[in-house]
């Protein structure tokens, strides 16, 4: 439990589990929880912004992982982050490990 | 899904509608909101009925416009001190959120006759800053990595292309379809015709999106009244919903990224409360505030097959000539977007289309057709698909 790619996600005595954490489960409603698990996953979608809001260097890239289900079978969490190597080459489909840098999330390849 | 009426059998009509060209001002908010109201009072061929309470749609009115307590700025502005006047907001849907309280304060018994004003100015500020304005309807989480709502839209644009096999060269189609439409419109932003090949050229905004695949940021501003007295339009029903912030808490739902269900649950209601179905409109307007957006969101609305929509706007089978005319004013990426305002436009053409006004001669849905369309839809959304709205009308004549 050392690795700095594990970050919080909210679960519900259900199972479902949804990121970033909150009360409620979007799927049925109940209370949620945080739990750890390993921020790593696989690309679904991805952005390059060459026209980010004033404050953002250009271009910024952005990328939704789909993390990997583990042992639980139920809707895995979508996690967004930035990748910080905006050369980065990204195609949905890439593995990529997700960390909390306490400022947002970044990803990199595995 | 049958809806119980309400309202006690009191109907919403709509009697008229005065649209400011949209572009860039350089007018304030309340001047613009004056324009709108007087070009209402100027077509409007019978004297209109007296509104009791002004209901004005304005996202953004401070921060683009520099007007707060914009209710009372606009009321009094329009010479109207005394009424009632209140602000909804709900974000780029606010046109239909004034419409809903106006339909809401007649059928209540609460007032007679409303004015709906959406306006909204959004060019003075550099277009970086008035994007940083429009991402703060994202998550706090979203805003740290530089989302805009362009980019959000991207990550949509993607996943549906990939999961549909869709080339995107039928997006650049679906823009081209809309400046086609535009150019037909006096009052659009965009009255020029573009090509394929200039939307895929055009400057990147957040990949694969370009700047022709996004609605400008516009200024302008459009009057609706509506009242229980009968008019040229009923307000047949509306339909409402929101849905979680975030797209990433829509996980469990298998169409998170290719689909706005909140469309499809207001349109449910919408659909519900009327009794009518989609294939009874004979006219939609829907939020085209991305190239991806007209195609997806009449799938949502079940009118297109899951897939199908964004290959059959490209097809030109909602062009004003095709089998489900839509959007036939330029939609909001020629028309322009200025965000209170958009759903009130988008209200406006479909009375003046459905009244056979001489406005839309250029592009008139009765002469393409060979018959007066009689009912239609507007569809408006607002932040990422978390707050939309389903209007239906119906001419009365
Ligand atoms: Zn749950």
């Amino acid at each position: 439990m050392t690795s700095p790619h594990m970050i919080t996600v909210s679960r519900c005595d259900d199972g479902h589990r949804t990121h970033p954490v909150r009360r409620d489960c979007p799927a049925c409603g109940a209370d949620m929880h945080p739990v750890v698990i390993e921020g790593k996953g696989t690309v679904i979608t991805w952005t390059r912004i060459e026209r980010p809001p004033e404050g953002f260097k250009t271009p910024q890239l952005v990328v939704l992982v789909r993390l990997e289900a583990e042992r639980e079978e139920k809707d895995p969490p979508v996690v967004l982050a930035a990748v910080a190597d905006t050369t980065t080459k990204v195609e949905c489909g890439n593995v990529m490990l997700i960390r909390d840098t306490q400022e947002r999330y970044e990803a990199e390849p595995l | 899904m049958v809806l119980p009426p309400f309202g006690g059998g009191v109907d919403t009509y709509l009697h008229g509608v005065g649209h400011t060209p949209f572009g860039r001002h350089t007018a304030r908010l309340d001047t613009l909101a004056i324009e709108a109201f007087e070009r209402m009072h100027g077509e409007a061929e019978e004297a209109l009925p007296e509104p009791g309470h002004v209901v004005v749609s304005s996202q953004f009115p401070g921060e683009y416009g520099g007007v707060e307590n914009a209710a009372a700025a606009v009321t009094d502005g329009l010479g109207l001190a005394g009424l009632a006047a209140t602000r909804v907001e709900s974000g780029p849907s606010s046109g239909l959120a004034a419409l809903e309280i106006a339909d809401a304060l007649i059928r209540s018994g609460a007032r007679d006759t409303v004015l709906v004003v959406g306006v909204e100015t959004m060019t003075r500020l550099p277009a970086a800053m008035a994007n940083q304005v429009l991402a703060r309807m994202a998550t706090l989480e979203e805003r740290k990595l530089g989302l805009t709502m362009a980019a959000q839209v991207a990550l949509m644009t993607r996943a549906y292309l990939e999961e549909h096999g869709i080339e995107r060269e039928l997006l650049a189609d679906c823009a081209v379809k809309a400046h086609a439409h535009g150019l037909q419109n006096p009052l659009a932003q965009f009255r020029k015709a573009v090509t394929r090949d200039e939307v895929l050229a055009s400057g990147p905004v957040a990949d694969p999106l370009r700047l022709y695949d996004c609605a400008p940021l516009s200024d302008g501003a459009v009057c609706l009244l509506v009242s229980r007295e009968k008019g040229p339009l009923r307000l047949g029903a509306m339909g409402h919903a929101t849905d979680h912030l975030s797209i990433t808490h829509r996980n469990h739902d298998a169409r998170t990224l290719t689909s706005f269900r909140a469309t499809t649950r207001a349109a449910e209601e919408a659909f519900g409360r009327s009794g009518w179905s989609v294939e009874d409109i004979d006219l939609i307007e829907t939020h085209d505030a991305f190239s991806l957006l007209e195609g997806m969101n009449l799938e949502d609305l079940g009118l297109f097959e899951r897939g199908a929509g964004v290959r059959t706007v490209a097809e030109g089978e909602t062009a004003v000539t095709g089998k489900h005319p839509t959007n036939v004013g330029g939609g909001l990426k020629a028309r322009g977007h200025p965000v209170g305002a958009t759903g009130c436009a988008q209200v406006a053409e479909l009375f003046w289309q459905l009244t056979g006004h001489a406005e839309v001669e250029a592009r008139s849905v009765e002469r393409a057709q060979g018959k007066r369309p009689k009912k239609a839809l507007a569809h408006n959304i607002g932040g990422l698909g978390n707050n939309i709205h389903v209007a239906l009308l119906e001419a009365t004549a």
